[in-house]
This record gives structure tokens, C-alpha cells and sequence, in this order.
């Protein structure tokens, strides 16, 4: 009898720590079901055979499709096939098994109902529950924004060549008068005047080179061409207008590349100006050459400012700058480094650098050669 | 010794404007085309040189390089194409141009160009 009693005893604990665990679990779906109904990025709930468990508001809002047909559906049947998408498919079915989870996968797909949309793919597996999660963010709005907004720069940027072209010439017409007058500071500020005009033209070929970059849009044109001749060039060029900065060359690759030759040009302009802005009580800049196996390395070095460790890794974004040069002679927008290292990423080369505060800087950057 | 004749086209007044005054001062004669009756003009006054503005609004400067460099009367004649844009130059050659100056340009350059053709 008491063993009886202590059985019952045990059922009614039990049953008591299951509805307690049922409760919990209850509570625990009911948050998850807030959580998706909260969000408003579409997502799905996916067993391991990609069938639809459950799917939050937004994904219903947003892809026009109704939650009788939606759940118990394999994901690529669902609204008339419409998620058969090569991406998606080769992402759950290849990347996910693999490697537990798939991050920012970008995918454009025309749907029937809404036409055509951008969407970020991330998803997840739950081993334990054999369940997975994909959230799908409709970044169709975000992509077309920054497409207008980088047309606009582009078609500003050459609207605005155009003024700058007459304002250009008729600099040039006057100070041209003035030199036959004989009038040296009307000739003088003229030139300032050309000089600003342009550091403007500067700018404006920098922004539509941005736009151009990240629309992929800019051309390269790849040719053979001596390297250490480009170098020396492009030294002489500076070299024209510094007159502080004695520039020499050390070194030769003795080495033709194959690569766009003004772009690569523009980089060495780049490291050049950007040596002498930063170095103003410096007397001189050096221009390393060095040859690898099949490779090329150009290291310019200053010995001004320097730049601090933590700002070293942000110096090629777009628009960083690591600090105002002392004597602000050339503002600038800090375009000119993204720039230079979108350019050698594009040749598959690595750009870098070496600094010390106090002691100066030297940056580097390698390409392949023959 | 005549002078020399340049007919410039290009949709910007004040750019048109500038080219003349400069190669006037060179010694040049100009005929100036703003509203895309270029290849009218230079039948009409058959130039020694074209300087040619790649867009113009109601015009394409390379259709227009294209056609004068195809005809006849007109192939001999030496054509610069201008441009805002750097990336025109291979476009330019593409048309047939003989040369390519970037807008904006240094005087001289535009000077030293013009006069390549010229001599």
C-alpha cells in the first residue's frame, strides 16, 4: 500500500514537472513566435528537408504569398515555383550542409508577383533540432539608392567639367594678356588661379573615378611596359612642382609589366603627393625599387608626420584621412589612397605600409611582372 | 600666306567661345558650330582642321568623325575629338580621330596639338 501511495506520489511529481516543462516550452514558442512576428526582415523556418515549417509576417507581406500555402511547402515550390532559384538552391543545398550557416549572400531574383528584387540571404542550422533558419532581407530599395546616388555623382561630376573648361581657358587667355603687358602679379595670381582650377578638375576626376570603381564600371586597359621608365617619369613629373623635396630613386626592377600604365601611374603620383604633404619640413622622399620572382615592389618613403597604428588600417577607406597635413597647402578629401588601392587590388597586387610616428612613412605596393 | 582654317563644334557657348579667342590670337580663322549642323559646315567651308566636341546635345561627335572620315571630299581633312572624359580617347581613335584632347586643357596643349595639324 505505502509503495503504492509513493508511486502516485512519484506520477504526480512527474506529471507536475511536465506541464511545469510543457509550460516553460509553451512559453519559450511563444517567444520565438514574438521574436519572428517582430521582425520585419522576411524569414523561414525550414525542417532538414527544406520544407517550410513556419514563416513570419514580413516574409507573407512581402513576397504576396499566403501562409495556407507557404507552410509544409518545400521552399522552391512555394508561390508557383517562384524561390527555385539557382543561388538559393546551391546555398542550402551545397554551401549549408558543409558549413552550418551562409552569411550576406546577395541574390536578385524577378518574382511574378513583384518583380524583380535584390535580397540578402543569411541562414543557419540548428543540428539539435534539425531545423533551419533563413532570413531573407529585401535590399532592393538600398541597391537602387545607391545606383541613383552614384549616377548622380557621375553626371554632376561631368556636368561640372564643363563650366570648369571655359573658366579653364579664359584663366589661361588672361594671364596669357597680362604676360604681353608686362603685368607680373596680374600673371602671378592668374596662375594661383589656373592651379586651383586645377586641384577643382582633380576632385571631380576623383569622384567619378569612385562612382566608376564601385560600379565596376571603370576601364582598365593592361599593356607591356617598362617599369623603372614609368618611375622615373613619374618622379620627374612631381619632382617639377616640389621644390622642397629632393626625390631620389633607389634601386632598379629592371622588369616589364603588364598592367594599365596610367593607373599605375596614378599611384605612384599618389604615394608621391601624399609623401610631400605629409613630410613639409622633410628635404627629401626616396623611391624604393625592388624585383621579385615575378613580381615588382615600389615602397615610397617620407620622413614627416607618420601615422598612428590604429589609424593604419582605416588609410585606404574612401574619405579617411590619418590627419590634416601641417601646413594645409592641398586639401584634399582623401579619395586619392582608396582609389590607389582599388586600382592594384584590381591587378591583383597588395598594397601596404610601414609607419612610425615622428619618423615618417613608407608605402608599398607590389604588382606581377614578366 | 592665307590663315589657317579651324572649325570648332561644341554645344558650350563659353567653350567655344575660349577655343576661338586662343587660336584666333594664333592666327588662326575659325568657324565656330554650336548647333549640330557640323558636317553642313565643313562642306560648306571644307576646313584644315576639325575640332570636335564628343557630346554634344543634339549631335554625337563620333558619328560625326565617323561620316566625315568615310566621304570622299572630306577624309583628308585632320579631326581632334575633345572630351571631359579620359576614357574617350580610345573611343576617339576608335571613330577614326587623328588626335584627343582632354577637357579641361593646358593652352599650350591645345596650342601644340592644333598646330601639329597645321603646319
Amino acid at each position: 500500500m505505502k509503495n503504492m501511495i509513493s508511486k502516485s506520489k512519484n506520477i504526480t511529481q512527474l506529471e507536475s514537472q511536465l506541464i511545469g516543462s510543457i509550460d516553460e516550452l509553451k512559453k519559450a514558442l511563444e517567444h520565438a513566435q514574438d521574436i519572428m512576428e517582430t521582425i520585419r526582415e522576411p524569414f523561414l523556418v525550414l525542417d532538414t528537408k527544406l520544407r517550410v515549417i513556419t514563416a513570419n509576417p514580413a516574409f507573407y507581406n512581402t513576397f504576396k504569398v499566403l501562409k495556407k500555402d507557404t507552410e509544409g511547402t518545400l521552399v522552391y515550390q512555394l508561390g508557383n515555383r517562384q524561390w527555385d532559384i539557382p543561388e538559393l538552391r546551391k546555398l542550402l543545398e551545397k554551401i549549408l550542409p558543409k558549413h552550418t550557416y551562409f552569411k550576406d549572400f546577395e541574390a536578385i531574383h524577378i518574382f511574378p508577383a513583384i518583380g524583380s528584387k535584390t535580397m540578402l540571404l543569411n541562414a543557419r542550422k540548428i543540428h539539435h533540432k534539425n531545423l533551419i533558419l533563413l532570413a531573407i532581407e529585401d535590399i532592393t530599395q538600398r541597391k537602387e539608392l545607391e545606383t541613383q546616388k552614384d549616377d548622380f555623382i557621375a553626371v554632376a561630376s561631368h556636368e561640372l567639367k564643363t563650366p570648369v573648361t571655359s573658366i579653364k581657358a579664359y584663366t589661361q587667355i588672361l594671364k596669357r594678356r597680362f604676360e604681353k603687358r608686362g603685368d607680373a602679379t596680374a600673371v602671378q595670381n592668374l596662375m594661383k588661379m589656373d592651379a586651383q582650377i586645377n586641384k577643382l578638375t582633380d576632385i571631380i576626376g576623383k569622384l567619378l573615378d569612385i562612382t566608376k570603381i564601385e560600379s565596376g564600371k571603370l576601364v582598365f586597359k593592361k599593356e607591356f611596359f617598362d617599369f623603372d621608365s614609368l618611375t622615373e617619369e613619374i618622379v620627374k613629373e612631381i619632382q617639377l612642382t616640389a621644390t622642397n623635396h629632393k626625390i631620389t630613386v633607389k634601386g632598379k626592377t629592371k622588369r616589364r609589366v603588364f598592367a594599365d600604365r596610367m593607373r599605375i601611374g596614378l599611384v605612384l603620383v599618389n604615394f608621391l603627393t601624399n609623401a610631400i604633404r605629409y613630410s613639409p619640413r622633410a628635404a627629401k622622399v626616396i623611391v624604393h625599387l625592388s624585383a621579385g620572382k615575378k613580381t615588382v615592389t615600389v615602397g615610397v618613403q617620407d620622413f614627416g608626420i607618420g601615422i598612428e597604428k590604429t589609424k593604419q588600417a582605416k588609410i585606404f577607406q574612401r574619405f579617411f584621412r590619418a590627419a590634416r597635413p601641417e601646413k594645409e597647402v592641398h586639401p584634399s578629401l582623401g579619395l586619392g589612397l582608396y582609389i590607389a588601392s582599388e586600382i592594384i587590388e584590381w591587378h591583383n597586387g597588395k598594397m601596404w605600409l610601414k609607419s612610425k610616428v615622428g619618423k615618417g612613412s613608407t608605402f608599398y605596393f607590389r604588382i606581377q611582372s614578366e | 600666306m592665307s590663315k589657317k582654317k579651324i572649325l570648332v563644334a561644341d554645344d558650350d557657348l563659353a567653350i567655344l567661345d575660349a577655343i576661338e579667342l586662343i587660336l584666333k590670337d594664333e592666327g588662326y580663322k575659325i568657324e565656330a558650330v554650336v548647333n549640330g549642323q557640323t558636317i553642313q559646315k565643313v562642306r560648306e567651308h571644307m576646313p584644315d582642321l576639325i575640332l570636335l566636341d564628343i557630346w554634344m546635345s543634339d549631335a554625337d561627335g563620333r558619328d560625326i568623325c565617323k561620316h566625315l572620315k568615310s566621304t570622299d571630299a572630306t577624309k583628308h581633312i585632320p579631326i581632334i575629338i575633345c572630351s571631359a572624359n579620359r576614357h574617350t580617347k580610345l573611343i576617339a581613335k576608335e571613330a577614326g580621330a587623328d588626335d584627343f584632347i582632354l577637357k579641361p586643357f593646358e593652352l599650350e596643349d591645345l596650342i601644340a596639338t592644333v598646330k601639329k595639324y597645321t603646319k
